[in-house]
């Protein structure tokens, strides 16, 4: 079965037991995926140093 | 104008006789317990919270010293931007120009001092949020160390980041201000070696930001000196951040999410889904980052660099350019300021003396060496290369 973003989204939510509200949902994704850039950064800079 | 509304000011206010801060007036951010007060942390739903008990232990010193406070200050609310535009009580204005915006999360707490409504006022900083409308509004802010001012009667945010301070219109009343708030005299101290900070902190910075520093970086005869992990210093406040401010925030999300301004909800919401193992990393590059800063000020006593990317935005347009870039404006005027919070130091954010639009230069030094920063910054203040301009056309 192929996993939609919606699905993670949903079940973090009942994991926080969390109600989230549809109105939420697409500004919740964008800082989502802002938060993975900054998380990548930090990840490049991290292998960056493994490798020195 | 200013002077007449001063004077109007001093004769409402009680008068105190006594105290290094006698006759002296000041503001607050809306996150710092007044006894009998609401503390509503510019979140329209803490209104009808109780009222503090007693006053912040910062307030009480500085009322003690014969302060006297007139009033609090506007917001972003629950402290998580850096324009204070707050959806329940409006967008704090630029004293320089109306139409810009006054930075954040301090926002109305530098303005008040910038348009000369008060002597000093106070805000917090957890990832520029007493350094970014500092620099917009043109007034000196100090973010202290971690852990060197008392957080009691604070409203918190990120506990890893969190700090209070003082803004002024001066050098000397910032440090009379923050001597009081620390409870001890700053030990007076000559800076040997100075560095302006390249590379990230050139990149991210716009042209007149970059101007700033370079007449400054001159007139001190500074070095350069680049910090290669800044960027991911920056990302690494980004996420703890999100994820602290998330978790201290989820009861709230979970009975009034509706009640939050729409922009500070979903990024609480996103804070508090982010994975806890890029919450540990990003805690553990903190202590490799604050090793690598105290380095740096092992060989140089000051570090300088811009304290905004760019002078203040205007309020009808979400964007500014730099690194070029056209970015969020809301999200973006920290960019300079994170890597400092993350290192835990003490950071005196400084106006250029200019006839423009302000903006703001970041000194930083090691804890426990603030005094270097004052006496340097006076020197400057001295020589006419960073001060206060008051606003052309305030109250009018």
């Amino acid at each position: 079965m192929t996993e939609q973003p919606g699905d993670w989204l949903d079940e973090t939510a009942k994991l926080l037991a969390l109600d989230l509200p549809e109105v939420c949902r697409e500004g919740v994704v964008a800082n989502l995926e802002l938060l993975a850039r900054h998380a990548r950064i930090l990840d490049d800079h991290l292998l960056a140093g493994d490798e020195a | 104008m200013i002077d007449r509304y001063n004077a109007l000011t001093r004769t409402l206010t009680p008068k105190v006789h006594e105290g290094p801060l006698a006759g002296m007036t000041f503001v607050a951010k809306d996150l710092f317990d007044i006894q009998g007060l609401p503390t509503t942390a510019g979140a329209k739903m803490r209104l009808d919270s109780a009222p503090a008990a007693h006053d912040a232990e910062v307030i009480a010193r500085l009322k003690k010293a014969g302060a006297a406070l007139i009033g609090t200050a506007n917001m972003d609310e629950y402290a998580y931007g850096f324009a204070t535009v707050n959806a329940h009580f409006g967008t704090t204005r630029n004293p320089h120009d109306l139409a810009r915006l006054a930075g954040g999360s301090s926002g109305g707490s530098a303005a008040a001092v910038a348009a000369g409504l008060a002597d000093f006022s106070l805000g917090s900083d957890t990832n520029g949020s007493i350094r970014v409308p500092a620099s917009l509004c043109g007034v000196y802010g100090l973010r202290p160390a971690m852990d060197d001012l008392p957080m009691d009667g604070v409203f918190p945010f990120v506990h890893a980041l969190d700090t209070v301070g003082p803004f002024a219109r001066s050098i000397r009343d910032l440090k009379r201000v923050y001597e009081v708030m620390a409870g001890r005299t700053v030990k007076s101290e000559s800076a040997g070696r100075i560095a302006v900070l390249d590379g990230f902190f050139t990149r991210n910075a716009g042209a007149e930001a970059r101007e700033a520093v370079a007449t400054v970086g001159a007139h001190l005869n500074a070095e350069i000196l680049n910090l290669p992990q800044a960027e991911a210093a920056r990302s690494a406040a980004f996420l703890i951040t999100a994820a602290q401010g998330g978790a201290l925030h989820l009861d709230t999300l979970k009975n009034r999410a509706m009640d939050y301004d729409p922009a500070v909800r979903d990024r609480l919401i996103a804070g508090a889904m982010l994975p806890s193992a890029i919450y540990q990393r990003a805690l553990d590059f903190g202590a490799v980052w604050r090793d690598i800063v105290a380095e740096a000020l092992a060989r140089f006593d000051v570090l300088i660099c811009a304290a905004t990317p760019v002078s203040a935005p205007r309020i009808d347009e979400g964007t500014i350019v730099f690194n070029g870039e056209t970015v969020s404006a809301r999200a973006n005027l920290g960019i300079l300021a994170q890597p400092l919070s993350l290192a835990g130091i003490p950071v005196i954010a400084a106006p250029l003396k200019t006839d423009k639009l302000p903006i703001g230069l970041q000194f930083a030094t090691a804890p426990g060496r603030e005094g270097l920063l004052f006496e340097l910054l006076a020197k400057l203040e001295a020589d006419g290369i960073v001060g206060f301009t008051a606003p052309v056309e305030v109250l009018a």
